[in-house]
């Protein structure tokens, strides 16, 4: 091996990221201006950059637990607010977001590892590799691509 | 010059590591691959980086 880069995850590509929801069994519900949470900011946790109190609960598009209850709460989708190209997911932690964060993982990770699967895979693909996808017995998800241009 | 791409994803962390190839091309084969997943925030090089592309390792006995 010749060098190992570590990489901060963005949320760039939609379609990615609904392939990503549906493998965690959420549905994409585009052009949906609000998703369910509490309601009421505590103030407990840093916002986004960019975003303020009253944004809180406002999005361009939001993710819904398939087989979820009425009270589930859902993620939001959003354009973000840095100056950079893509978006930031907003959701409310509090109480497991009743039944949101067993399908999502904790801070989402499931959800973040399935994007960045799917995103890699593509990229990958784009460029003429064969991609293999395993998971370890940790959880971790192992791309290993070969015969690429 | 065959060679693989590794991704490793695990709690929102993600790495990506080529092997099999020598020098700056292992940068120019992940470059892309990292843009499209966020931003690289270390980038560590092993001592094949710092190898020749055509470069034989000798052996002595």
């Amino acid at each position: 091996m010749s060098h190992v880069a570590t990489i901060e995850l963005e949320i760039r590509d939609l379609a990615c990221l609904i392939e990503a929801a549906k493998e965690c069994g959420l549905e994409f519900l585009e052009n949906q201006q609000s998703y369910r949470w509490y309601g009421v900011s505590v103030g407990d946790y840093p916002l986004p950059t960019g975003f303020r109190k009253s944004d809180l609960g406002k999005c361009d598009h939001a993710l819904r637990v398939k087989n979820g209850n009425g009270s589930t709460y859902e993620i939001g989708v959003c354009a973000r607010r840095d100056g950079k190209p893509g978006f930031t997911l907003l959701w409310d932690f509090w109480q497991g977001g009743y039944g949101l964060q067993a399908a999502v993982g904790t801070d989402g990770n499931k959800l973040k590892d399935a994007y960045a699967a799917a995103v890699a895979t593509k990229e990958l693909k784009r460029k003429g590799y064969r991609v293999q996808r395993t998971k370890n017995e940790a959880g971790k998800i192992i791309l290993t691509a070969t015969g690429g241009r | 010059m065959a060679h693989t791409v590794i991704v490793e994803i695990d709690n929102g962390k993600v790495t990506v590591t080529a092997r099999g190839v020598k020098g700056k091309t292992c940068t120019d084969i992940t470059a892309s691959i990292e843009k499209s997943l966020g931003t690289t925030s270390a980038d560590s090089k092993t001592g094949e980086y710092y190898q020749k592309s055509d470069e034989k390792l000798k052996v002595t006995r």
